[in-house]
């Protein structure tokens, strides 16, 4: 995929903003896009792919017996194909569409729970978003498993030492992001997957937040199962990827059910088709997965590893400059290079809510409450906090103008 | 339901806001409090407490305590303002309006003028819980 790309046969990252057609708008004039942890602008291509989608190719995929159909169905399991490439799985099989992180997330859940029982264990971290959280809080419960946590350092790295003395014989699951959506802490996924492989448990990496920053690979992460959601890397909402280890996902159930899943249907039960098929229940997101594939195509349309240096650079500029403005405490990493993308502060004496408001003010857009980290937040003793969160278009400029709007916040407030 | 302010009045509703927040009203301990109330919003954090005088069915004496945002606390001292040496059964029912009129339910009934820079939130669905977390405290204080 690193070839040129017809879709993107100029793409520089100096030029990139002007794919978007957010900032070149006469409603956004101005505006300084700081909340893509939240979500991403959408550019071009990607608005291209999904009209092209809806205008002219739109037909029920894996059934229509003639060429419109066939041509969509193409059309789907090419974009199927483009995922798998981008985040280097073996097989195309091994890539199911779904809704967004969150819903793959519920499905491994439900189609996983079977192998869960009593006494069993699923450790999770406490930089957890509320969406790797809570379903498995619930299977705990429901099995009356132990759902244990893996604890952070002062400095918001995961703890390894915790690590090793959370996951053991009785783990069946290790659930972990691959970045913090407060911390920005990108985390020891391959260090995380043989502590817990040693110990016979899978493990479960919601790459929501690193997929469009970082090289997503998962034969380097050694992981099981892996998602994303379309919107959060300048695609689409309302489509994602599950990705699980093929024989994984040939002993999972399907959590919805319905027309496309099986091979046949009897009275009381029904064979399931295989992976993904099965997963795939109901009309899919057709448009949803053009838009994906063209933002992967975009995304891989870059030199390996040129996005991570890009933000690196600014991801340091932001942290640097947050870093020397009175009363701001900053948390996460302080090396740059175990973070991306992403600044979470308090600015002192001023609720969040406010920080986020002010800047809104002056067109800066920041991200204000406990970004659903809830226990996270607890750790870092503050109930909330305010991020700013970098993309693809992020600039110096942006981070300056957040910079100003923070003086500004203080003027007005206090 | 949001609701288009004009700028104008946007500016001077907001200063008016930020003047509560910044000075805000009954702010302080009550020695004697006949009835204590308690909101929390814990995606926040934000926390308020109101205390209560009750005499004779009249609410002689107000005032709250808490954390919380520009428009949490800003609405924390409008509320005191506004339920001051009104009866029990009257602040009862303002709280019920006032929380219809927030969620956009009560359409026709009209702010008490001293609450006006609350308008604001109207404008600003996101920021409802702010605003009305010291009345859910007020509330639970006449429970």
């Amino acid at each position: 995929m690193n070839a040129p790309d017809k879709l993107y046969p100029d793409l520089r990252l100096d030029g990139i903003r002007a794919c978007f057609p957010c900032f070149a708008s006469a409603e956004w004039e101005g505006v300084r896009y700081l909340d893509n942890a939240a979500t991403t602008q959408k550019p071009a291509q990607v608005i291209e792919a999904v009209r092209r989608s809806m205008a002219v190719g739109t037909a029920p995929i894996h059934r229509g017996l003639y060429p419109l159909a066939e041509q969509a169905t193409f059309d789907y399991e090419r974009a199927r194909s483009t995922l798998a490439s981008f985040i280097d799985a073996r097989c195309a099989k091994e890539i199911v569409f779904c809704a967004s992180a969150t819903d793959a997330i519920g499905r491994v859940a439900t189609g996983w729970a079977a192998r869960i029982g009593a006494g069993d264990e699923i450790c999770v971290t406490r930089m957890e978003h509320h969406s790797n959280l809570l379903p498995w809080q619930r299977l705990c419960r429901e099995r009356r498993a132990r759902l244990r946590f893996i604890e952070i350092t002062s400095d918001g790295r995961l703890d390894l030492a915790s690590a090793r003395s959370c996951i053991g014989a009785r783990t069946r699951l290790v659930a972990l992001c691959h970045v913090s959506n407060v911390l920005g802490t990108l985390n020891p996924v391959p260090e995380v997957v043989a502590i817990a492989h040693q110990h016979g448990a899978h493990v479960l990496v919601d790459a929501a937040q690193s997929i469009a920053h970082l090289p997503v690979d998962v034969q380097q992460l050694g992981c099981d199962f892996l998602m994303f959601s379309g919107h959060k890397m300048y695609g689409p909402s309302g489509i994602g990827v599950l990705w699980g280890r093929r024989a994984l996902l040939e002993a999972m159930e399907p959590a919805l059910l319905g027309g496309g899943i099986v091979t046949s249907v009897g009275e009381h039960s029904a064979q399931w088709r295989d992976a993904p098929h099965r997963f795939e229940a109901g009309s899919p997101n057709l448009a949803g997965a053009a838009g994906l594939e063209a933002a992967a195509r975009m995304l891989s349309a870059f030199a390996p590893g040129a996005l991570y240096r890009h933000l690196g650079q600014l991801t340091e500029y932001l942290l640097d400059r947050l870093r020397r403005l009175a009363g701001v405490t900053l948390y996460g990493p302080t090396e740059p290079t175990e973070r991306v993308g992403i600044a979470s502060f308090q600015l002192a004496g001023i609720h969040p809510h406010d920080v986020a408001a002010a800047c809104g003010d002056l067109r800066v857009c920041v991200r204000a409450g406990n970004h659903c980290c809830q226990l996270l937040h607890e750790r870092l003793g503050e109930p909330g906090s305010v991020r700013a969160s970098l993309g693809i278009y992020s600039t110096r400029d942006d981070v300056d103008a957040l910079v100003s709007a923070l003086d500004y916040a203080r003027g007005q407030m206090q | 339901m949001t609701v288009f302010v004009p700028e104008a009045r946007h500016a001077s509703l907001n200063a008016m806001l930020l003047e509560h927040y910044k000075r805000p009203h009954n702010r302080r301990d009550l020695p004697l409090p006949s009835h204590l109330g308690e909101g929390n919003n814990p995606l926040c954090g934000d926390q308020v407490q109101v205390a209560l005088v009750i005499s004779n069915g009249d609410v002689c004496d107000v005032a709250f305590k808490g954390r919380g945002c520009s428009v949490c606390i800003a609405s924390a001292s409008l509320m005191t303002d506004c339920v001051r040496a009104m009866s029990v059964q009257d602040a009862r029912a303002l709280c019920a309006r006032f929380r219809g009129w927030t969620e956009g339910e009560e359409t026709i009934w009209t702010l008490p003028p001293v609450l006006e820079p609350l308008e604001l939130v109207r404008a600003h669905p996101v920021r409802r819980r702010c605003v009305t977390l010291a009345w859910e405290a007020l509330a639970d204080a006449l429970r």
